[in-house]
């Protein structure tokens, strides 16, 4: 009423032009650094799998020597172990069958030739 | 509007001017990730007397000693283009601004229990409104119902004993009325007005069929809020 | 008598047998069901949005209600489709994806905390992982839609295009471990994550699980402005709700492999002796994968969808070359310095 009538009109000389072109200049780091960047990065990560890589293979390696030192110790421990039982068992055996006539002779092996063969069957 | 544009406008316009070269609409078709920054960036700050300069040459420049130069001059190195590609910096620059976006507060009114300001022009529920001294304001002329786009008013005059012409009905068909606020533009007397009451939902469609006792009733609740929103809007009418 | 006794016996492996079972997948399938209010929570963060917020604390709840609104649902079946096919595909969908007994029974929790030690248990992951895309393919086939055929079609070609790149990134892992098994590369990783050494690969990689999971940049398949819905255009109520499940289940699926790949398993600095009951080892499992999930929902905050075009030419020109290139740098690294693990 008492305002006094105005036009709304563009600004003289007109409007600004719009921005439709994309905008997003580079920051941030540059290329090289980015890449010597991330280069470094990796090259510490293989550096650190290539270590764990190594002290795998050497700890393989020493299961398997350790494997081998060990072979005839132990060897040598379940022969005597055999054995021992294998003269328990003729032992109980002669004890038992004492009063039978004919039995034959106690630990005679079962085949006809001299030759060593270790036992088939393990005694408990 | 502001000086500093009117001031800046004048470059501007020269630049867009020549700016547009064929080079510029096949470089446009490119895809963006082959693109460069350079000629994306808006040369708000250019020189005019740089104008001249084609930012990207469409066929092979010379220089002042007449050697080929090179194309890819002004623009970013190919190892940085292929950085920025290859590491995806552009999508991580996005992901930390939704980054930081999730650390602030959020925007939102919790509404049945905050309620945001509403202009003294919303337009809700309709009321009849009364003169001080408790007389209708409605004169029945019917504009608005003439006016209603949506055929929402129903009116029905006769005369009073006193001579005076009312309405002996007037009925607003809520789940019509599309809320243009016509009928307030065209009432004389300004009887008919749209309160700021959005939230008159019903549970059965009969509830919205509004008579002239429940448009008087709502005029008559909001009586202070209707005449305030008038009072406060008066200026623009 | 001995029968008897052989009976109760079977009876009761069986009994343990499901249990270790059910101590598997009811944590996932809670997983899966929280996964989908944590999606929804995330996105409102980032959006400066509050998201559900009513049912329970917080929302907490919101699964729950979801579930119930969407199974009392009615169950609508095209009158033109293929119904066999409309049944199945939900089903074999999640059962692939989510009943992962086979799946989750290979992943190691701990030391010692795996279901079964699978000498191939990469190979394992990926071919199961693969079936899910006979789910989509069918429920696109028999709903007799264009929306859902389209989608099927789409999501199936990309599935199998990205498939390439995931399986060349988990074979520069392999070729990193000389074994296809997940408690040894979990135990190669306390060298240094794998993250590391294959900073690049795992960009890439990224990206492939993001395609195989079908997330918000290469979700084309349920491209809602185009195609309505995707492939599951018409399944409503409980078939919806297999899709819905198997989509999230394979989100934290991927996830737990990945920090099983490339963050280092359940491998934490040794900073202190735990000798309480607490496996920590577990939950650092568990923070590493709520990480990459994590980062799922922020890429689906970030970015827009690709076009159809794009992500195929994305995978096959920009990601395959790069991908074949580390598939070659990466062995002569190791031969180079000999440092291979064999």
């Amino acid at each position: 009423m008492s305002v006094p009538y105005r036009q709304d009109m563009p600004p003289s000389g007109g409007f600004e032009a719009i921005k439709y072109k994309r905008n997003l200049p580079f920051r941030g780091p540059g290329g090289l650094a980015i890449l010597g960047g991330v280069t470094a990065i990796c090259a510490y990560g293989f550096y650190r799998v290539g270590k764990g890589n190594l002290e795998k293979r050497e700890l393989r390696r020493e299961k398997a020597w350790s494997r081998i030192h060990l072979v005839p110790l132990l060897l040598a421990e379940s022969d005597r172990d055999a054995y021992r039982r294998e003269q328990a068992a003729l032992a109980r055996e002669r004890e038992i069958m004492k009063d039978v006539p004919g039995w034959e002779q106690v630990g005679r092996s079962v085949y006809s030739s001299s030759r060593y063969r270790s036992p088939e069957i393990a005694i408990l | 509007m502001s000086f500093a544009r009117i001031v800046g406008l004048q470059p501007r316009i020269l630049v867009a001017a020549t700016r547009h070269t064929p080079a510029n609409s096949i470089l446009a078709r490119r895809l963006i990730s082959t693109s460069t920054c350079a000629h994306a960036e808006h040369n708000l700050q250019s020189n005019p007397n740089e104008k001249l300069r084609p930012v990207h040459p469409s066929a092979t420049q010379y220089d002042a000693q007449s050697l080929e130069e090179d194309p890819y001059k002004r623009g970013p190195s190919a190892i940085d283009k292929a950085v920025h590609l290859f590491f995806l910096t552009e999508i991580f620059r996005g992901m930390w601004i939704v980054m930081e976006n999730f650390f602030r507060p959020p925007y939102t009114i919790m509404y049945p229990f905050e309620k945001g300001p509403l202009s003294p022009r919303f337009r809700g529920e309709h009321a009849l409104r009364r003169y001080p001294s408790g007389e209708e304001r409605c004169i029945a002329c019917k504009l608005c119902e003439a006016i209603c786009p949506a055929q929402a008013i129903t009116i029905e005059s006769e005369t009073r004993e006193d001579g005076s012409r009312k309405t002996s009905k007037y009925d607003i068909d809520m789940t019509k009325c599309i809320y243009c606020g016509f009928c307030q533009e065209a009432c004389p007397v300004d009887a008919i007005v749209e309160t700021q009451n959005q939230e008159f939902a019903t549970e059965t469609r009969e509830e919205l069929l509004y008579n002239k006792e429940k448009l008087l009733a709502i005029g008559d609740r909001a009586e202070a809020e209707i005449a305030a929103n008038l009072q406060a809007d008066h200026v623009y009418r | 008598m001995l029968g008897i006794n052989i009976n109760k016996i079977a009876l009761i492996s069986v009994i343990f047998n499901l249990i270790d079972v059910l101590s598997v997948i009811l944590p996932v399938l809670l997983a899966v069901a929280f996964m989908t209010i944590i999606e929804r929570k995330q996105l409102a963060a980032h959006q400066r949005r509050v998201g559900p917020n009513t049912v329970g604390y917080y929302g907490v709840l919101q699964p729950i209600a979801d579930a119930l609104k969407l199974i009392v649902k009615e169950t609508v079946i095209p009158s033109q489709s293929n119904k066999v096919l409309f049944y199945l595909a939900p089903v074999s969908t999640l059962i692939f994806s989510l009943l992962g007994y086979d799946l989750w029974g290979i992943i190691p929790f701990g030391q010692g905390l795996s279901l079964s030690d699978f000498s191939l248990g990469i190979f394992y992951t990926l071919a199961l992982s693969s079936l899910g895309i006979f789910g989509v393919l069918l429920a696109g086939w028999s709903a007799n839609s264009k929306y859902a055929f389209l989608g099927s079609l789409r999501s199936t070609s990309a599935m199998i295009s990205y498939e390439l790149i995931l399986s060349s990134a988990i074979l520069i892992v392999i070729i990193l471990n000389g074994s296809l098994n997940y408690i040894t590369i979990i135990e190669n990783q306390q060298a240094i994550w794998f993250i590391v050494p294959l900073l690049p690969v795992f960009i890439f990689y990224f990206i492939a699980i993001l395609a195989e999971t079908s997330r918000t940049p290469f979700d084309l398949q349920e491209a809602e402005s185009e195609l309505v819905a995707g492939f599951f255009t018409e399944h409503s109520s409980v078939p919806f709700v297999f899709f819905f499940l198997s989509e999230y289940s394979s989100i934290i699926l991927f996830s737990c492999i990945t920090s099983i790949l490339f963050l280092g398993g359940y491998n934490m600095p040794e900073l202190f002796v735990n000798d309480t009951f607490i496996n920590l080892q577990s939950i650092v499992l568990g923070l590493k994968t709520c990480i990459i999930c994590f980062m799922f929902v922020l890429v689906r905050a970030t970015l827009p969808r690709l076009r159809y075009d794009q992500l195929i030419s994305l995978c096959w020109l920009n990601l395959l070359p790069v991908a074949v290139a580390f598939i070659i740098l990466v062995p002569s690294i190791l031969v180079a310095f000999d440092i291979a693990p064999y």
